[in-house]
């Protein structure tokens, strides 16, 4: 469970981290927060949790009102 | 989950700075509009899985916002199954009383010193060890 959670942070933070490193990220909350404040371990441990808070909360609670 | 800290005030900052009044919000209008329709297109294709497609509508919504992310337009998506999933496991864990460990604390050493003893036990003959 713990590993599958480092997953779901690690991975779309990377992506985005990749992306801007290619100079062809799209605008996002992220890329957002990244240029803003940049990327020292502590900024980057809360963007990456920000970002991951959103996107749990977002993919999750439609299909959930959905389906209950 | 998270208390009220220094960290948790820089979220709220940040979060605020995307979502708060209708004009910044109002940047995502088209990004709905553009999921609505790919979702719409699913449905015509395959009426069946209609929670499947509401599921990565919501996806792919968000992530176009948090990561500017572009999501596969046919069929399942990596990233969408991933925080699927990720949510099921979190919800089991949440469960209140479901796990021994909410109600007994010190279970969480004793699953430890168990895994310990398992592997002690591995490693000596199967015929010395009396208790089990």
């Amino acid at each position: 469970m713990a590993i599958q959670l480092q997953q779901c942070t690690n991975q779309p933070y990377e992506f985005v981290k990749q992306q801007m490193r290619e100079k062809r990220q799209k605008t996002s909350f992220l890329s957002q927060c990244i240029e803003s404040i940049g990327t020292d371990a502590e900024m980057e441990f809360v963007h990456k949790w920000a970002a991951l808070a959103l996107y749990l909360g977002g993919a999750d609670t439609v299909s959930h009102c959905v389906h209950t | 989950m998270s208390p009220y800290t220094d960290t948790w005030k820089i979220h709220r900052k940040n979060i605020t700075k995307i979502a708060s009044s209708n004009v910044s919000v109002s940047v995502f209008d088209r990004v709905q509009e553009v999921e609505a329709v790919h979702f719409l297109l699913n449905v015509l294709h395959s009426p069946d899985n209609l929670f499947d497609h509401i599921r990565k509508e919501a996806g792919s919504v968000i992530l176009k916002i948090t990561y500017g992310y572009t999501t596969v337009s046919h069929g399942p998506d990596p990233f969408v199954d991933l925080a699927t999933k990720t949510m099921v496991q979190f919800a089991e864990a949440t469960v209140p009383g479901k796990w021994m460990v909410d109600v007994l604390p010190f279970r969480k050493q004793v699953a430890q010193l168990s895994s310990h003893m398992l592997t002690f036990k591995s490693e000596i003959p199967s015929g010395l060890v009396p208790w089990y």
